[in-house]
């Protein structure tokens, strides 16, 4: 076995060591689903605020919110436990970035809904206003985009940075009731389907190696 | 026309005498990428048995060019390899001198 290594050239060890290292990293392949329950979540909630606001009705939005966010958060710690009971036999340096990223963006989304909901007369503030959380929770999820697609290596995650920033400017020029629904359809657009793409990716690449 | 993998040229001497073998370079190629993998990570990325792998992991744990730590989960033993500085080092000089070959 050892000689077999002396008889290839330079050019085949290099490849051969490529192989072997992007090989490795398949095991750090994030899967998507996150992005696509809180995507789907989100916006369900967004378009029913923004039909209620449009046209003025009584959608028992408050209900419906925390409906939402309840589900979200069952899923997710369902989706947490399961990941954390499989095996998991190597860590890496970007599978931790990948998790703080999204940990303090989240955590920093997380926050701003905890103060919305535990302050009485959160409506009356300006500073929270639904338009202007829209906007700042753009900006937010453009940070991850941005970082998120840089940790993975994939050029159009972090250009999704871009859509969400872009997003963002428009929502401050432009800070109408539409705004809602502006965002509702950016979470589907920048949420769920990046979230989709990389699913199936996910489950290209663990084919794949399986295959292999 | 010479086989693009063969290179009677190639002077394999130059090279670390550690790292150049294919199980240790695939061992070292798997550890460079990640933090810290278990043995069994390692032995599916590298496709080795137990006993060949084992072998290899202690010729490069005795180089000193990977750490290894055991510990138990639950009642399950695990053994956990991971690169170390020299062993980072003499990687990227492996490398290096690949490609210089190359450039050459």
């Amino acid at each position: 076995m050892d000689n077999k290594m002396s008889q290839q050239s330079p050019d085949a060890e290099l490849q051969y060591i490529r192989k072997i290292i992007a090989d490795s990293r398949t095991a750090f392949v994030e899967d998507g689903k996150p992005y696509i329950i809180w995507g789907l979540i989100v916006a369900v909630g967004m378009g029913i605020t923004y039909v209620s606001a449009y046209t003025q009705r009584d959608l028992y939005t408050g209900f419906v919110w925390m409906g939402l966010v309840l589900f979200g958060w069952a899923t997710i710690i369902w989706y947490i436990i399961k990941k954390r009971r499989a095996p998991k036999r190597a860590t890496s340096f970007m599978d931790r970035i990948q998790g703080a990223i999204w940990g303090a963006c989240g955590g920093a989304l997380g926050l701003g809904v905890l103060l919305i909901v535990s302050y009485p007369h959160a409506a009356d503030l300006p500073s929270i206003h639904p338009i202007y959380a829209c906007f700042v929770s753009s900006l937010i999820l453009g940070i991850a985009y941005f970082l998120s697609g840089i940790a993975n290596d994939l050029n159009w995650l972090r250009n999704i940075g871009f859509a969400w920033w872009a997003g963002a400017v428009v929502m401050y020029v432009w800070p109408t009731i539409h705004v809602l629904g502006i965002y509702a359809a950016m979470l589907l657009l920048f949420q769920v389907v990046p979230g989709i793409i990389l699913l199936r990716r996910y489950r290209r690449i663990v084919g794949t190696v399986q295959e292999a | 026309m010479a086989d693009p993998l063969l290179d009677s040229n190639f002077d394999y001497q130059q090279l670390d005498d550690i790292i150049h073998s294919r199980i240790r370079l695939a061992i070292m190629a798997v550890l460079i990428s990640i933090d810290e993998a278990e043995f069994t990570f390692i032995r599916d990325k590298v496709k080795a048995t137990d006993g060949n792998l084992s072998i290899h992991l202690k010729k490069l744990e005795e180089a000193d060019y990977v750490s290894v730590a055991k510990q138990f989960i639950g009642k399950k033993p695990q053994t956990t390899y991971k690169l170390t500085t020299k062993g980072r080092k003499a990687f990227q000089e492996y490398i290096d001198r690949l490609e210089g070959m190359i450039r050459r």
